[in-house]
């Protein structure tokens, strides 16, 4: 038994899987009849991550049967590097091999490189998005072009950056959007009214703090991005759902930081080095 | 037969980050303080220690070794192949020498200024079989600790592991700052071995040296009864084991290998059953806040123990991956046989302390381990009421109260079992809570 995916475009595979790597050690690919699905947290646990593509967005796709594998995102990552944006890519797995076969090819040439890349034997723990899709949202906003690309959430990221490593979101009816950093040297806040926003649902006054690490790393499929819907309440972890140009969709779960007056801290009182 | 007080692990002024000032005199000194009656003299394989001890230790018609009126046993530690710490007891000086001698092809730094826990080029098993053969007795060290220790993770998950068969000759374990009998008791392979629960002091401070001590009922402070006691034979027996609350020790809870961050559980705000739901990171802690806090952790351990999890606040700060990993505790929890400990008969009963240096800091809201302001207190509670243990179990709080309100609540809170504590991790120390 085995299956067979191909992609014409290989920038959003590379895409896909130089992202989740930034995320993900290891990751078990779940491979069915109807769609193509990974399904992992972060190995810091502070975000989750759902991408599934359905056999449809393949420019071929053949699977008869459920396979679960899992591979080594960071291999995989250096292995689809190698590919340039014009190439094919054609991922195929054979079970008696227990690896896979990446074959990246020039759209118009016959000559063909084959990679391989074992099958990890890992027993990660299943992860479920069902609770986290059950949160009901009251704000979320969609970030699409030509006028509210992702791009300018990157850019608002970049400017709180300077400031700490932390960014605040807040919505409401009245100011629309707020984003806001503080840091020691100043602070930083970046408003986007109402009316800029094209497609948006504010019944709700929301807010939380997120870690701009996080947000940069999920924020590099910008570039493969169609459109991003983001969802936020207080107290419960950001979701954004993004549309990928190949009709592949990706969501992120990220969850909140709260601030240290939730918890006294204590003081280090290392004093030898004793057992 | 008597009961007798030891602390049968300490370190001298030879190996690293030991106090200088510790001396026979220093260590007599918080002995009385703290109603010690036999104490290891640590290092005794390093050659300047040994001097200094065969010049001033005198030997009793009991065949006990003394410095003025506290019974000192011969004691080192040693660092195997595996970096598995050893604690070792030697009869006698001859013993010493004769070990020191045979340990010398196999080590670097046995006879180093610096040497004083010498580290071996042998296996466990093999130090057993030349410790043994020449009359001395032999356990492994702080053995949950995630570091240089038999059970540390990734390591041994039995004795028989280790020491093969030569397991028999292996007279007890020594349970560390952070395990207690609670804890290690959830070990089926332990049931017929003796703890010992020691200070592994590197300093004569009170809050270090006795920390952690023994209670043994002997006929006589000497090696011979002391062996008797740890095999539990002709009516010698370990008859109490008294150490820090597990949670007060520096390794008790999970931390980031870099940062050396606790990783805590507790309960979310949000009602997401999921371990993923809120966080903090702090100075010291990375908290995860979940509607389950206990699942959550349990199933955190498991990736740590397949070293799959990473430390948000390294990833956050500096971009890269550094590994969590497991503390005592967690440790424990992953290669458990029982889910609540199961006591052999022969257990005696483990009394989890606080030191009352810590109690003085904490009501006087003092942060500083050494504070001047601290000691002085502390002697004048030794001074009107007797040693630090009489302190902490024996006196009636009434008396405690005339010296002081505050303290006094806290001991009293102590034997009522009511503090809280916040878990040490990493290398940092617990801390106990309390309300005044």
């Amino acid at each position: 038994m085995s299956f067979s995916l191909k992609l014409e475009d290989s920038r959003i595979l590379r895409g896909i899987i130089e992202t989740l790597a930034s995320f993900i050690e290891e990751s078990e690919f779940k491979v069915s009849p109807k769609e193509f699905v990974i399904t992992a947290f972060d190995d810091s646990m502070v975000s989750l991550l759902k991408f599934s593509m359905k056999k449809e967005d393949f420019d071929a796709y053949n699977c008869s049967k459920e396979f679960k594998i899992s591979l080594n995102l960071d291999d995989l990552d250096k292995i689809l590097k190698r590919s340039a944006t014009d190439d094919t890519i054609e991922v195929e797995f054979q079970e008696r091999e227990q690896k896979i076969k990446i074959k990246m090819k020039k759209r118009d040439s016959k000559r063909v490189r084959t990679f391989s890349l074992s099958l990890l034997d890992t027993d990660k723990q299943e992860v479920s998005i069902d609770n986290l899709q059950k949160i009901e949202y009251f704000v979320n906003w969609v970030m699409s072009p030509p006028d509210f690309t992702p791009d300018l959430l990157v850019e608002a990221i970049k400017d709180a950056e300077i400031y700490s490593d932390i960014l605040n979101v807040k919505a409401d009816e009245k100011n629309g959007l707020v984003f806001n950093s503080t840091g020691q040297i100043g602070e930083m806040e970046y408003n986007i009214e109402l009316d800029d926003l094209p497609e948006k649902k504010i019944e709700e006054t929301e807010m939380g703090a997120y870690s701009i690490t996080f947000l940069k790393k999920i924020l590099k499929l910008a570039s493969i991005t169609e459109k991003v819907e983001i969802f936020l309440k207080t107290d419960y972890p950001l979701k954004m759902i993004f549309t990928l140009l190949n009709g592949g969709i990706l969501n992120y779960f990220l969850a909140p930081r709260v601030e240290k007056d939730e918890f006294e801290e204590e003081e280090d009182m290392e004093e030898f080095d004793e057992f | 037969m008597d009961l007798f007080n030891c602390d049968l692990h300490i370190h001298s002024p030879h190996s690293i980050a030991v106090s200088k000032s510790l001396n026979l005199d220093t260590m007599r000194e918080t002995c009385k303080k703290k109603g010690l009656h036999i104490l290891g003299t640590g290092d005794a394989l390093q050659p300047d220690w040994l001097k200094y001890l065969e010049e001033n230790l005198k030997r009793n018609s009991d065949r006990a070794y003394y410095y003025k009126d506290i019974s000192f046993i011969l004691q080192t530690e040693i660092e195997d192949k595996d970096s598995v710490h050893h604690v070792v007891l030697f009869p006698n000086f001859d013993s010493v020498k004769q070990i020191q001698n045979k340990l010398e092809p196999y080590s670097k730094n046995i006879l180093d200024e610096w040497g004083g826990r010498p580290r071996v080029n042998l296996f466990g098993a093999e130090l057993v079989d030349l410790i043994s053969d020449s009359g001395g007795l032999i356990g492994p060290a702080h053995a949950f600790t995630p570091f240089k220790a038999i059970f540390r993770q990734n390591k041994y998950i039995t004795l028989e592991s280790c020491y093969q068969d030569t397991v028999k000759k292996v007279t007890f374990l020594e349970l560390g700052l952070s395990a207690n009998t609670e804890l290690a008791d959830r070990l089926e392979s332990l049931k017929n071995v003796t703890f010992l629960s020691n200070s592994d002091a590197h300093s004569q401070d009170p809050r270090s040296l006795g920390r952690e001590f023994n209670q043994l009922d002997i006929e006589n402070p000497s090696f011979d009864e002391i062996e008797l006691a740890l095999r539990r034979k002709e009516g010698r027996k370990v008859t109490l084991n008294v150490g820090l609350h597990p949670k007060l020790g520096k390794y008790y809870n999970m931390f980031c290998n870099k940062c050396r961050r606790r990783v805590l559980f507790k309960k979310s705000k949000s009602g997401i059953s999921e371990i993923f739901s809120q966080y903090t990171i702090t100075d010291n802690f990375i908290l995860f806040f979940s509607n389950d806090p206990l699942k959550s952790r349990i199933d955190y351990i498991k990736q740590v123990a397949k070293e799959k999890m990473i430390c948000p606040g390294c990833k956050e700060a500096v971009g890269k991956n550094f590994k969590i990993r497991l503390g005592v505790s967690e440790r424990i929890e992953t290669i458990a046989s029982y889910k609540k400990p199961k006591h052999p008969e022969h257990r005696p009963p483990y009394i989890n302390a606080i030191p009352l240096i810590d109690i003085i800091r904490s009501v006087r809201g003092i942060k500083t381990a050494n504070s001047k302001t601290v000691l002085n207190e502390y002697n004048s509670l030794i001074e009107k009421f007797g040693t630090e243990f009489s302190i902490l179990i024996d006196i009636p709080i009434t008396n405690i109260e005339k010296f002081d309100k505050n303290i006094a609540s806290v001991i009293n809170a102590f034997r009522n079992n009511e503090i809280q504590y916040t878990p040490g991790g990493g290398g940092s120390y617990g801390e106990i809570k309390f309300d005044l």
